[in-house]
């Protein structure tokens, strides 16, 4: 019994005791590596997923309302090199004329806002179009008639151009991570 | 026990190793399911969006080519408030409904609606709404220079003229010389139709140095069109095929001047006149008025005297007036002459029986100067233009100035434009027998609008009496919306 204790309490030899912590210490590392390396990717792959979402929304909002828009106010330079980073547009969807939808890129963030013209000797601020004419005395005001509002971020450019067809190039950005999408909308309506 | 312990550092380890596996596998579930659901949203939101889509091109495709669509989109009384639906059901539970309802004839809302099942009862839906109209067809072959004479030459000399949205239409023998340029655009709105040809019954002859640029020539000596030729008129011009040139013969539009027809221009006018349906305004140089009248029908020499009091630099306005039933038509039993610095503004129409002269000379009585004329259309459903049983000359004391008109310019004769240093801009069209022109090389630009040429030739918005011309094959779309 007492050599049994004995040799219970004799315990691991250092080179037990090292071999083991560097197996050990191996193993472990072998594991965070894994672990590190599926963590950026993981991390890789949320930054594209939602800089693909924020891109998905941008342009299906962006091309059912150029669609539909019944006038394009920007006159859009015909190459890419000229590209502009905003748009408006006469929204083709309220029953009321004379609403005008811009879209424009705010730091990495895309906006949209709503906008409308009256004359300045207009007390009820009746809506006009937005090449009218004010007569004499008077100019064109522009009013906000919706605030600015986040369609999408992580953008990194927004481009406009284009002659019949809109075209529209989107580039977005998140911790290195890109995603470049373009398309070319065909208004409908003008 | 030694051993024991050792194998527990593997247990451990390994579930170790097995729970970040698990965490690993979770992360990778939890995003890949998040991005399943979205990735499906967007897929589904894409297919709705497409058979919707696919729907209003299918009724549009019934308007031009199924013969029941077709006739009842149009045929009166019932077209007025006409409706059709039709259901297509595809595999996965998609379904897309199309369903047309007309304002008035020829001329509807169309609707198109398309869900689809998702698991859970869910449905993704989305909707189309387009306006479309058929268009009457045209009374010129979609030219804005139609002259109509098959005898007597027409002669572009020394000028530029720029055909917009239309054809030139020629009867006889076409000239072009001294180092003229003469285009004719397609307008890029029909697209089933191309217009911007040059169609000359005779012989096209361009020589001197000039040039003709359209998208298609058809005459009895070239046969030219583009590869891109769309033949959506081959009945009438089969312009595609070498042998159909020249194409067929037009007779000019006529128009009722004065029959005893209540429908005919100077029964309109007499009736204008005694409802008080006419007023004139006279302002002289400093923009005093001068005169008043509220006579629609004139002598020569009564219409010569309110012009001629209106003095050098004046001004005569022939306003528009409408009670609703009646508007105001001008009618000079005949000849009109535009000199001595005057101006004259027609809004709507003013018709002639004699020639009408627009600056052919600078002096007059002592008075001298530019002349100008401008024509202002009132609206839709009115006419406007400036229409004559004789002949139009613009001649060279029209010239310095920019010239306007809205309307038609209508001659049974010939429309002779001699010298037109500024820009001359017409917007509806030129028909004449026979049509020279000579600008000196500034630009004589003219825009199509069948409407405006329709209600110049008709009076209104529908024919006197007569059968309307068939509506146009080409379905437009008017005003395109969506929703979900």
């Amino acid at each position: 019994m007492k050599k049994k204790i004995g040799h219970l309490n004799k315990g691991f030899t250092l080179i037990e005791v090292s071999v083991t912590m560097a197996i050990l210490g191996l193993v472990l590392a072998a594991i965070y590596g894994v672990y590190n390396l599926s963590h950026k990717a993981y991390a890789t792959e949320e930054n594209m997923v939602e800089i693909t979402q924020n891109g998905r929304v941008i342009f299906e909002r962006l091309s059912r309302e150029i669609r539909q828009a019944t006038e394009l106010v920007t006159e859009l330079p015909v190459s890419e090199d000229l590209a502009t980073s905003t748009i408006m547009f006469e929204d083709g969807h309220v029953a009321d004329p004379y609403y005008y939808i811009r879209y424009f890129q705010e730091g990495d963030l895309v906006k949209r806002e709503v906008v409308g013209f009256y004359f300045s000797g207009d007390p009820e601020e009746t809506l006009v179009p937005w090449d009218a004419v004010p007569p004499i005395g008077q100019s064109l005001v522009l009013k906000t008639v919706q605030v600015a509002q986040t369609i999408g971020e992580c953008v990194d450019q927004l481009k406009f151009w284009g002659s019949e067809l809109v075209s529209v190039a989107l580039n977005l950005e998140k911790k290195d991570n890109n995603l470049r999408l373009r398309t070319d909308i065909s208004g409908r309506n003008f | 026990m030694n051993n024991f312990q050792q194998r527990g550092v593997v247990v451990v380890i390994a579930f170790l190793a097995l729970g970040i596996l698990l965490l690993l596998s979770a992360y990778l579930l939890s995003f890949t399911t998040v991005e399943s659901k979205t990735a499906s949203s967007q897929a589904v939101s894409v297919k709705t969006y497409y058979l919707a889509e696919a729907g209003i091109n299918e009724a549009i495709w019934r308007l031009k080519n199924d013969q029941v669509w077709e006739d009842e989109f149009v045929t009166e009384p019932l077209c007025q408030t006409w409706q059709a639906s039709f259901t297509r059901n595809y595999l996965d539970n998609t379904t897309t409904t199309v369903s047309i309802t007309n304002s008035q004839c020829a001329r509807g809302e169309i609707v198109a609606t398309s869900t689809v099942s998702l698991a859970g009862g869910k449905t993704a839906q989305r909707v189309v709404k387009v306006k479309v109209l058929k268009s009457l067809g045209s009374l010129t072959e979609d030219s804005p220079v139609f002259a109509g004479a098959p005898s007597g030459e027409s002669t572009i000399q020394a000028s530029v003229m720029d055909v917009y949205r239309g054809n030139i239409f020629i009867n006889n023998n076409f000239n072009i010389k001294l180092w003229s340029e003469v285009s004719a655009y397609d307008n890029p709105a029909t697209v089933d139709i191309r217009e911007g040809r040059a169609l000359v019954a005779g012989n096209n002859t361009v020589s001197w140095g000039s040039v003709l640029n359209a998208e298609g020539i058809c005459a009895k000596n070239i046969c030219q069109t583009t590869s891109t030729c769309a033949c959506a008129d081959l009945e009438k011009f089969e312009e595609c095929s070498q042998d159909a040139c020249p194409p067929k013969s037009f007779s000019m539009p006529t128009i009722d001047f004065d029959s005893e027809d209540a429908a005919s221009y100077k029964s309109r006018a007499t009736t204008a006149q005694l409802q008080g349906q006419c007023s004139i305004v006279g302002k002289n140089a400093g923009g005093v008025t001068v005169l008043t009248s509220t006579d629609c029908i004139f002598s020569d020499s009564e219409f010569e005297d309110l012009l001629w009091r209106v003095g050098q630099g004046g001004r005569l306005i022939l306003e528009h007036k409408t009670n609703g039933s009646t508007v105001s038509i001008y009618y000079v039993e005949g000849g009109i002459d535009l000199e001595g610095g005057r101006i004259l503004e027609i809004n709507g129409v003013l018709l002639a029986d004699g020639t009408v002269n627009i600056g052919e000379k600078s002096q007059w009585k002592g008075d001298s100067g530019l002349n100008q004329l401008t024509v202002v259309d009132p609206g839709i459903g009115f006419p406007s233009g400036i229409l004559t049983k004789s002949k139009i000359n613009f001649g060279f004391y029209a010239a310095f100035q920019d010239i306007n008109i809205t309307g038609l310019i209508y001659s049974q004769d010939e429309i002779r434009i001699v010298s037109v240093p500024r820009t001359f801009e017409v917007v509806g069209g030129i028909i004449a027998r026979k049509f020279s022109l000579t600008s000196a090389w500034s630009h004589l630009n003219i825009y199509l609008d069948n409407d405006i040429i329709r209600e110049g030739v008709w009076g209104g918005p529908t024919p006197p009496g007569g059968s309307r011309p068939p509506y146009s094959p080409v379905v437009t779309v008017e005003h395109w919306e969506e929703s979900y």
